[in-house]
C-alpha cells in the first residue's frame, strides 16, 4: 500500500510501493536525432522530483512525453497503472511561459475555470473552486483582472492556480520559475513547497537551475549526455520544511549541489551548455 | 487636462478639414450656373426635402437591409468556413488555390452571372453582397485560426478541452481581431457592392436613385443621393467601430497596457 501523504521526514517517498508515475525506457528521436533513450525511473506517490540537465538536454521533450502531450518513439510512460497515450486526467501541467499560456482574453478566474467547465462542472461549483485554487496561490483579490494586468510571478500563479483547480493528483512544471525575477522565483518555490505539502500532491519539476532543483526536490534526477540518459537520481536528504536561507546555507545543501554539478558536467556532454 | 477639454479637442480635431472642405464647396459653389456643379445651398435645401424622412424610408432602408443580410450572410459564412479550413489543413491545402482564384476575381466582374442565374431582386442584390464581401473575412478568420499560441493549444490538449470549448474559449477569441479586421474591409466593400447591384437591378435603393436622377438629368437630386450615400458609409464605418470596441475591449486594453507599461 501507499505511504501516508504525512510528507518525507527526510526520507523521500520514492519508496512507496505504487509510484504514481513509471517511465519504462523511455525514449525519443527526432528523425535520426535520438533526444533521449533507456529511461528507467518511477515517481512515488507524494513524492517531489526535480529534472535537471543543462540546456538542449531535452528536457521540455521529456516532459512532453511524460505527460501525453508528445507520444515518445520508444518505451512508454505509466500513470497510476494506465500507460499514457494523451494527457491523462489527473494530471496537470504548468507551462514555462505564463505569458503565453493563459488566454488573455479571459479573466483571470475564467482562466482557471474553464478546465472546470470542460469537465462538466457546474457554474456555481466552477467558481467555488477556482476561487478556492486562486487563494491556494495568494490570488483571491485579482480575480476579475485579466491576467496581462498582473505581473509575471502572478501570472504564474494563475497558471499554477488553474493547474490547481482540476484538483489532480500530480503535476508538472517545465521551468515554470524561468521567466520571473529572483525575488518572485524564490516566492514561488516557497509557493509550491507549500501547495504540495497541503495537498500531498506528487510534483515533477523541469529546470536547469541546480539551486532551484536541491532547494525543492526530494529526488534529483539528473539528465546528461548525448542522447541524454538518467545518470543519477540523488535523494535529497535536507530538512523540511525548507527555508530559503538556512537550507541554502547547510553544508548539505552545498555538498549536493555540487555533486549535481559534476554528474552535469562529467557525464559526457560536449556542450559547454551556453 | 480634463476629460471633457480633451473630448472636445478630438472632436474639433476631426471636424476641422470635412467644415472646410464644406465650406470651400459652399462658397465657390455660391453662384453657380453650371448645371453638373449647382450651388451646395440648392442641393442642401433639396437635400432635406428628399431625405427627411421620406428617402430614408424608401430607398436607405431596404438598401440598407439589404447590405444588412448580405454582410451577414458573408460574416456568418466567412468565419465557419475560415474556421473549418484554419483547423482542418488538408481541406485548405485542397481548396486554397480555388479560394485564392475567386478572391482575385474582382466581385463586380461576377454581377452578370449572378444576374443570370438569380435575376435583377432582392436575391440577386443581396448575393453580390454576400459574394464580394466573404472573402476578406474568410481569409482573415483563416489567419487568425492558425496564429493560436502552440502553448495555448497544449494547455487545451493538457486539460482535455472539449472540441466546442477550444472554438468557443480559444480559437475564436485569438482570431477576433484578425476577423474584424477582415470584415471591416468587408464592409467598405459591401457598400459598393450594394450601390452597383442597385445600378443594375430593378429600381429602389440609394444606388438606383442616385443613378435615376442622373438619368432624368435631376443633378441637384443626383448630387443629395451622393451625399446620403456619403454619411451613411460614415455612419456604418462608426458603428462597426462601437461594435468592436466592444467585442475586443480586451485586446485594445492589452495592446495599451504592453505599449505603455514596461
Amino acid at each position: 500500500m501507499t505511504v501516508t501523504t504525512e510528507n518525507t521526514a527526510g526520507q523521500p517517498a520514492a519508496t512507496s510501493d505504487t509510484p504514481v508515475i513509471q517511465v519504462q525506457g523511455l525514449g525519443h528521436a527526432y528523425g535520426p536525432r535520438q533526444i533521449f533513450e533507456g529511461l528507467e525511473f518511477s515517481v512515488g506517490q507524494g513524492e517531489f522530483v526535480c529534472i535537471v540537465g543543462p540546456s538542449g538536454v531535452g528536457k521540455t521533450t521529456l516532459l512532453q512525453s511524460l505527460t501525453g502531450l508528445l507520444q515518445p518513439s520508444q518505451g512508454a510512460v505509466v500513470f497510476e497503472g494506465t500507460t499514457v497515450k494523451s494527457p491523462p486526467e489527473g494530471l496537470a501541467i504548468v507551462f514555462q511561459d505564463y505569458s503565453r499560456s493563459l488566454m488573455p482574453w479571459l479573466s483571470v478566474l475564467d482562466n482557471v475555470a474553464l478546465p472546470l467547465r470542460s469537465m462538466g462542472i457546474k457554474k456555481a461549483e466552477r467558481v467555488r473552486m477556482a476561487t478556492e485554487a486562486l487563494t491556494e496561490v495568494g490570488l483571491r483579490d485579482v480575480t476579475d483582472a485579466y491576467p496581462w494586468q498582473l505581473s509575471g510571478g502572478m501570472q504564474q500563479r494563475v497558471a499554477i492556480a488553474r493547474a490547481l483547480a482540476c484538483q489532480p493528483r500530480a503535476i508538472v512544471m517545465d521551468e515554470p520559475f524561468a521567466s520571473v525575477d529572483a525575488q518572485t522565483r524564490a516566492e514561488l518555490e516557497d509557493l509550491v513547497l507549500r501547495v504540495r505539502d497541503h495537498l500531498g500532491i506528487t510534483v515533477m519539476l523541469v529546470t536547469h537551475d541546480i539551486d532551484e532543483a536541491v532547494y525543492l526536490a526530494d529526488t534529483v534526477l539528473v539528465l546528461s549526455g548525448k542522447p541524454a540518459t538518467v545518470s543519477a537520481m540523488i535523494p535529497v536528504e535536507l530538512p523540511v520544511p525548507r527555508h530559503q536561507l538556512d537550507t541554502k546555507a547547510l553544508p548539505k545543501f552545498a555538498e549536493l549541489r555540487t555533486e549535481v554539478y559534476r554528474l552535469i558536467k562529467n557525464s559526457g556532454a560536449p556542450s559547454a551548455s551556453a | 487636462m480634463s476629460t471633457s477639454m480633451s473630448m472636445v479637442r478630438r472632436v474639433l480635431w476631426e471636424l476641422w478639414l470635412p467644415v472646410l472642405l464644406v465650406a470651400i464647396w459652399w462658397f465657390a459653389s455660391a453662384n453657380s450656373t453650371n448645371f453638373y456643379f449647382p450651388p451646395l445651398a440648392d442641393i442642401m435645401d433639396e437635400f432635406v426635402d428628399i431625405w427627411f424622412f421620406e428617402g430614408i424610408r424608401t430607398e436607405i432602408w431596404p438598401s440598407v437591409q439589404r447590405l444588412a443580410l448580405g454582410f451577414g450572410i458573408a460574416v456568418v459564412a466567412g468565419v465557419v468556413l475560415g474556421m473549418l479550413l484554419g483547423v482542418v489543413d488538408w481541406l485548405d491545402n485542397a481548396v486554397r488555390p480555388i479560394v485564392e482564384f475567386l478572391r482575385a476575381t474582382p466581385g463586380v466582374a461576377i454581377l452578370p452571372v449572378m444576374v443570370l442565374l438569380l435575376g435583377l431582386g432582392t436575391s440577386m442584390k443581396v448575393g453580390i453582397i454576400a459574394l464580394v464581401a466573404t472573402w476578406p473575412i474568410l481569409l482573415n478568420t483563416i489567419d487568425g485560426v492558425r496564429s493560436v499560441e502552440p502553448v495555448l493549444r497544449q494547455v487545451a490538449a493538457s486539460h482535455r478541452l472539449k472540441l466546442s470549448h477550444r472554438i468557443r474559449f480559444i480559437i475564436l477569441p485569438n482570431a477576433a481581431p484578425q476577423i474584424f479586421a477582415g470584415a471591416r474591409t468587408a464592409l467598405a466593400i459591401s457598400v459598393v457592392a450594394m450601390v452597383i447591384s442597385e445600378m443594375v437591378g430593378t429600381p429602389g435603393g440609394i444606388g438606383y436613385f442616385i443613378l435615376d436622377a442622373q438619368r432624368s438629368f435631376n443633378t441637384v437630386a443626383m448630387w443629395t443621393g451622393i451625399i446620403a450615400l456619403g454619411i451613411l458609409g460614415y455612419l456604418l464605418n462608426k458603428l462597426f467601430a462601437l461594435v468592436e470596441g466592444r467585442a475586443l475591449s480586451w485586446h485594445r486594453g492589452m495592446t495599451a497596457h504592453n505599449n505603455g507599461g514596461k
